[in-house]
């Protein structure tokens, strides 16, 4: 340092900021800790961390340091650039088929919790927070093609409440109801994208409001009093929990049509006993959790009742506690929460498998369950708890469910932590994305370029190759398997020309990584060839895996299938 | 080091003697303990990720430090982009006035330091919260000494100016009032 620039420190300045950065917390939250190693046991590492210390403690070893170890280095460099050649040159050549996979559905979760709107991606990045001064938001919904967000907004300097309607980063819109008196929580949005629904009037004697998505005019549902609107699957219904128009409490359905009345599918003394209604996939039922007696809620249990009218259908007992309505997976399987505990209910039997979100993510009972779009994820938000001054902050986690509709846990509890505040009023809302128009297909286009990098053993013949890796740019029309491919494999040789592959893969794009593993093999001279990989997401791909499955002569068929990760 | 070959309980015994002083240099550079909380929770796991390529365990403390560093800069990124609707709660009511002495000038370093650059808070904090030479912040960071010489002179100069615009508003404000 110069004399000029020594003479130049403003020691005061420093001093003040070393006595000022003294200051402050020096130990940090055990639970910080003790989540992020809760995470890490439930994490892949990834696998090319380790092989690029043990690649570059290959190469170290190698580095030629005499003359014939230099020629025999320079030979393998030659090889293994012919070998990556002939391999990228094959791939290169490759037209795959179309092969059918899920579209990419799911986009961000909206939760609501202690009058604020917490937006996140279900990775726990990406968070944002809609809130404004004088304000409590709440109960987020999200319109079909997921670019808008409805609202509910209590309003703390007159009391008034309205809907409104918000992009994702929290712009206002519009205001699309109000503001009134009171709205009842609990808002839905026609699967159609044509109606939103709401509850308002007075505390307890609520009348069921649609607002037109065309015209933004809202029209009362009429003949009956109720809450907690729920609209079938074709849209041309909607389930709510009130009174019809002879005022017989319970779980009604009814058309959209002006003149529509609606139709009692289970009366129940106290509406307030019953839980917020979810239709199956099919439009055919609607899943509460009500008393089966009709009066004593010890006795409330999942009820699958029959839109059109029928028997209703007791099948899983849950007793009083319960404070989560169940939610319906794609599969039709119903998810409930009571106690502490989760089952994942048959519709038709009954038969309830254990599966346990609550005990996966700690003590605490989940307040808010939501399915994600296409099935495969659940998101679970669970309060935080006070013993004394000593709090927990509350959590966000999601899971991921099997086809049969088992849910494990695949994510772990998000990096989202939210205040023990006001437990009322939390929900979540998964963002669906619009299908794209385009058919969905496995890789369109690949281009290579290779890295020699590799470690012959065995005689000078090179039987085998370690360590070999290829990097390639894949375009697909499948955005979530586009991106960079990097294989680091062994090749085993055969006296025919034939080999056997293996290795490890990963392909890397924006929103995560797919991390696996492959093996197969090759005819001789590099024509037919069968290899087959299985990657596991991360990033935004977590809870996924991808099976891969190369065959042919060339043009090779790739398929490949994204599914739920499977513990 | 168990840690690096997957043994998970090695690895959390690693990050429990790691993670206050990490939680403390996260907190110093962010200036609000949420967020530090999430910056450390997320270099906790990237630690995990990336351990197999720490060749020098002696390198761990530095290591580690790099990856918070980088944790933080995200994270001080997303405060950024929460800025305009966390404002709202941000407490302005110039009530500095009625401070004397000491917790004058600790507002006064609090709003200057919260006004600089993510890079610029976090050498200032490896400066004089870790006492690190040019030499050890160098290597913590990964950029070559001369780069990090000239960013903590930067870093100086920033703070020192918002300093003293913060002083002319107040003396503008009670010429005011």
């Amino acid at each position: 340092m110069s004399a000029g620039r020594r003479f130049g420190r403003d020691l005061e300045l420093e001093a003040s900021l070393t006595a000022w950065l003294a200051e402050g917390p020096e130990m940090a939250p055990a639970t910080v800790v003790d989540d992020a190693i809760e995470a890490v046991d439930r994490r892949p590492r990834r696998p090319w961390s380790g092989l690029r210390v043990r690649s570059r403690d290959a190469w170290d070893r190698t580095r030629p340091g005499e003359p014939a170890r230099r020629l025999a280095w320079a030979a393998m460099i030659a090889a293994v650039l012919l070998l990556a050649g002939a391999w990228a040159a094959l791939v290169l050549s490759s037209r795959p088929s179309p092969a059918p996979l899920p579209a990419r559905m799911n986009g961000l979760l909206a939760v609501a919790v202690g009058g604020e709107i917490v937006i996140v991606d279900p990775n726990g990045h990406r968070i944002e927070v809609l809130q404004a001064a004088g304000e409590e938001r709440s109960d987020p919904v999200w319109s079909t093609d997921g670019a808008y967000l409805a609202i509910r907004v209590h309003d703390l300097a007159d009391g008034s409440y309205r809907v409104d309607l918000l992009a994702p980063d929290g712009t206002l819109e519009r205001t699309v109801l109000g503001p009134v008196d009171w709205i009842a929580p609990g808002l839905a949005w026609s699967p159609d994208g044509r109606w939103l629904a709401a509850a308002t009037g007075i505390p307890g004697a609520e009348s069921i409001v649609l607002v037109s998505t065309d015209t933004w005019e809202p029209r009362p549902l009429s003949g009956a009093t109720g809450t907690r609107p729920a609209f079938a699957p074709a849209g041309d219904l909607i389930a709510f929990v009130g009174q019809d128009g002879s005022g017989t409490p319970g779980l009604l359905v009814s058309g959209l049509d002006p003149g529509a009345r609606p139709r009692q599918l289970l009366e129940r003394l106290d509406p307030g006993s019953i839980s917020s209604p979810a239709w199956t996939p099919d439009g055919t039922t609607v899943m509460v959790i009500a008393p089966v007696d009709g009066v004593d809620v010890a006795t409330r249990a999942l009820l699958s009742v029959p839109a059109a009218g029928g028997p209703t259908l007791t099948l899983h007992e849950v007793g009083p506690d319960v404070t989560v309505a169940p939610i319906v997976l794609p599969s039709g399987r119903i998810v409930v929460v009571a106690n502490r505990a989760a089952a994942i209910v048959d519709p038709q039997t009954g038969e309830a498998t254990p599966a346990d979100p609550a005990a996966a993510a700690g003590s605490a009972e989940p307040r808010a369950l939501a399915t994600s779009p296409d099935g495969r994820r659940i998101g679970v938000l669970l309060p935080g708890t006070c013993d004394g001054s000593d709090c927990q902050p509350g959590r966000l986690m999601t899971l991921g469910t099997a086809p049969d509709g088992t849910v494990h846990r695949v994510t772990g509890s998000l990096p989202v932590r939210l205040t023990p505040s006001d437990p009322d009023g939390w929900s979540i809302a998964w963002q669906p994305l619009a299908r794209p128009d385009r058919p969905v297909a496995a890789t369109d286009a690949q281009s290579c370029a290779t890295q020699a990098a590799g470690t012959p053993t065995g005689p000078a013949d090179r039987e085998r190759w370690d360590g070999v890796v290829i990097s390639c740019s894949t375009q697909a029309s499948d955005p979530r398997v586009s991106g960079t491919f990097k294989l680091t494999m062994s090749i085993q040789m055969a006296p025919d020309g034939s080999a056997s592959l293996s290795g490890t893969s990963e392909l890397t794009n924006p929103d995560g990584t797919w991390i696996g593993e492959f093996s197969g093999t090759v005819a001789p001279g590099y024509t037919d060839h069968d290899v087959r990989a299985s990657l596991v997401g991360t990033g935004a791909y977590a809870g996924l895996r991808a099976r891969l499955h190369i065959t042919g002569i060339g043009p090779f068929t790739s398929e490949i299938v994204i599914e739920p990760a499977v513990e | 080091m168990a840690a690096r070959q997957g043994d998970r309980e090695a690895f959390a015994a690693l990050v429990r003697s790691a993670s206050d002083r990490l939680y403390a240099i996260a907190y110093r550079i962010l200036r609000d303990p949420d967020r530090a909380a999430d910056a450390l929770q997320r270099a906790l796991i990237a630690i995990w990720d990336d351990l197999p390529g720490l060749r020098d365990p002696d390198r761990f403390e530095a290591w580690a430090t790099r990856l918070l560093v980088r944790t933080c800069y995200r994270e001080a990124a997303s405060e950024r982009r929460q800025a305009r609707v966390r404002s709202l709660h941000v407490v302005g009511s110039g009530h500095e006035f009625d401070m004397t002495g000491l917790i004058a000038e600790r507002d006064r370093l609090e709003r200057g330091f919260r006004r600089l650059s993510p890079d610029h808070r976090a050498i200032l904090v490896l400066r004089f919260y870790l006492d690190a030479s040019v030499h050890e912040i160098a290597r913590t960071l990964g950029i070559p000494e001369g780069t990090a010489e000239s960013r903590l002179h930067y870093a100086l100069r920033s703070l020192r100016a918002e300093l003293e615009a913060d002083t002319r508003a107040a003396t503008a404000r009670e010429a005011v009032s």
